[in-house]
């Protein structure tokens, strides 16, 4: 990783795990590069706007209990995650959820298998 | 320090900066074009927006505007600037707004039938056509068909390609080099003509002795510094930075009009999905447009494009998300764009832009009334779902209007707005008080500064601005030829 600690990038696939909560046909989190392509979307990002994301990448990880979960986000289970996100998105902090959600949608959506899934390869669109 | 002398330094390569550079150029004057971003070649251009974005797009597409609603203002940061991502759409500023730069602020050079010979120019050397309907991808062909039903009037757009093959990605750079923008068209031929392009080039001073500008001290990025000295001075940063540059240098302050009037077209998306396969990837995204509504500053052009470029914005999460996503073959995405009457500020905070943009109610109505208007239009293009880009509302099923049609309260920050025209924050008036630069791009009250970029639009078009900063950039070359001759 370039830029997210090995903690980080273990919240982050969390994350996606609970923003987008693949199923097959769609591949699991741990199976794409979801995490490396948010490293990335951070190394390109300016220097406050990163600090703020990774910010909120810890935010993220502790919410739950200030959301009336039992524990922190990679200690509860697949329903738990669920409620918590729930509560995240009707709560005030929405804008920031918002944005996290928008780089968790873009990175798990952008892996190849993904799209490939989804019926689009990439390198058919390339000479 | 190294010390370049040249006839003409040109800031930036993009729409403003390209076509002075080239004109200068093959004219015979030496040319250096200093370029904050860099050079990419086709082949690095892989057709995978969430790889794209933090390369070709400034800050990674984070440039955000303050306001009631913040409003996401993605910039281009390469050789050819923002024109290496936009949707490679073509109109020429309309009629009715040229007359109203005439008669509001003095432009008179600037009347419909004296640009008319640059936007001829313009759109020839950037191979401007009709996208052909066999280009055009379903996702077109199902918005023109709601269009039809409803007798709405809607055409191909015109765009700047030459050979396209529909790949679907022009937002992220044209994996197969067809789009012909500012780098391919303009910086291209400007270096055949002897002009030299400094790439990882930030300028930060223009250096100005006895009421003239005289030199373009940058950095470089790896480090080291690069003056230019050259008795012409074109900043072409775009309407973001242009105005930041000129004021960090104490430039264009006089008439109180420098970083003000921003306008920026903001604009957002409805999605339908379809029992039919509309492969919204495939084709040229935005190859149509509805023009039945643009008296009323609205206008739907498409917004088509890959599976990450979708999810992204979809407002889901989770199951809805997913289901929605393995639906991807039958969804279709179109835009609304309004022309607004809001006016915003770019001013700087701590080294970086700060763009302030308050959605008047005005502008508000307007992007309700798109988002009513191209709901109806998916109902009689046949879509079973429509999803409304407004916080609280669910999607609509089998004809269901909604909640806006039933007159519900929105704020603007209900809406997910996005913006990609920033335009005006360095006025052409012909009036030093009202204006950063006169009819011929100079700045008032400097000899040899001149602006060539969105910034010295004196107000909002309603359309796609490129081949109008083009054609101003192109009328700038030869004003600049003929002066020095």
């Amino acid at each position: 990783m370039i830029v997210l600690s090995g903690r980080e990038a273990s919240i982050f696939a969390c994350l996606c795990d609970t923003v987008v909560a693949p199923e097959p046909p769609l591949p699991a989190v741990a199976d794409t590069d979801s995490v490396a392509a948010f490293d990335r979307y951070l190394a390109a990002s300016p220097r406050l706007n990163r600090l703020g994301l990774r910010a909120l990448v810890h935010v993220a990880e502790l919410a739950p209990r200030a959301l009336g979960e039992k524990s922190r986000l990679r200690r509860l289970d697949h329903d738990q995650r669920g409620r918590a996100l729930r509560a995240a998105e009707g709560s005030r902090a929405r804008p920031l959820v918002d944005a996290l959600e928008f780089i968790v949608r873009l990175s798990y959506f952008g892996d190849d298998a993904v799209m490939r899934r989804l019926g689009y390869d990439a390198e058919t669109r390339r000479p | 320090m190294t010390t370049l002398h040249a006839d003409a330094c040109v800031i930036g390569s993009g729409a403003g900066g390209g076509p002075v550079a080239r004109e200068l150029a093959e004219g015979g004057m030496s040319v250096v074009v200093l370029e904050e971003g860099r050079r990419f070649a086709t082949e690095e251009l892989n057709a995978r927006p969430r790889d794209m974005m933090p390369l070709l797009y400034r800050d990674a597409g984070q440039t955000v505007t303050e306001g009631n609603v913040p409003i996401v203002l993605p910039l281009g940061k390469a050789v050819g600037g923002t024109t290496v991502v936009n949707s490679g759409t073509c109109f020429r500023t309309p009629d009715r707004v040229l007359e109203r730069w005439v008669a509001e602020h003095g432009l008179e050079q600037l009347a419909p039938d004296r640009m008319r010979p640059h936007f001829e120019h313009v759109e020839r050397e950037t191979g401007v056509a009709k996208v052909p309907p066999e280009l055009a991808g379903k996702n077109a062909e199902v918005v023109k068909r709601g269009a039809d039903a409803l007798g709405w009037s809607g055409d191909y757009l015109e765009r700047n390609a030459r050979g396209c093959v529909g790949s679907g990605v022009c937002a992220f750079g044209c994996p197969t080099g067809a789009k012909q923008h500012a780098g391919q068209v303009w910086i291209d031929a400007a270096e055949r003509a002897g002009a030299r392009t400094v790439t990882g080039a930030r300028a930060r001073k223009i250096e100005t002795r006895g009421g003239r500008a005289r030199a373009v001290h940058a950095k470089l990025e790896g480090g080291g510094s690069l003056e230019v000295r050259a008795d012409l001075t074109v900043v072409a940063c775009g309407a973001i930075h242009t105005p930041l540059l000129l004021r960090r240098n104490r430039l264009g302050g006089e008439s109180g009009q420098l970083g003000r009037n921003l306008a920026i077209h903001p604009c957002t998306a409805v999605r339908a999905v379809f029992d039919e396969d509309v492969g919204m990837a495939d084709g040229v995204p935005q190859s149509y447009f509805v023009d039945e509504f643009a008296s009323e500053g609205i206008m739907f052009e498409g917004a088509a494009g890959p599976p990450d470029y979708l999810a992204a914005t979809l407002p889901f999460s989770r199951e809805q998300l997913r289901e929605l996503m393995l639906r991807f073959g039958q969804l279709s995405q179109f835009g609304v764009m309004v022309h607004d009457s809001s006016r915003g500020e770019v001013t700087e905070l701590a080294g970086r832009p700060r763009i302030r943009y308050r959605l008047s109610d005005q502008d508000l109505a307007r992007v309700r009334s798109g988002v009513e208007k191209l709901t109806e239009l998916y109902w009689a293009a046949g879509a079973r779902t429509v999803l409304q880009p407004v916080a609280g509302v669910p999607p609509l099923h089998d004809g269901d209007r909604g909640p806006l049609a039933a007159g519900r309260p929105l704020r603007a920050r209900d809406f997910t707005l996005l913006a990609f025209h920033p335009l005006g924050t360095a006025r052409a008036d012909r009036d030093p008080g009202r204006g950063v630069v006169d009819e011929h791009l100079g700045l008032h009250g400097i000899e040899g500064l001149y602006v060539s970029d969105a910034s010295v639009i004196p107000s909002a078009l309603g359309v796609n601005p490129q081949i109008t900063i083009m054609a101003l950039a192109h009328r700038l070359g030869r004003h600049l030829l003929d002066e020095a001759s």
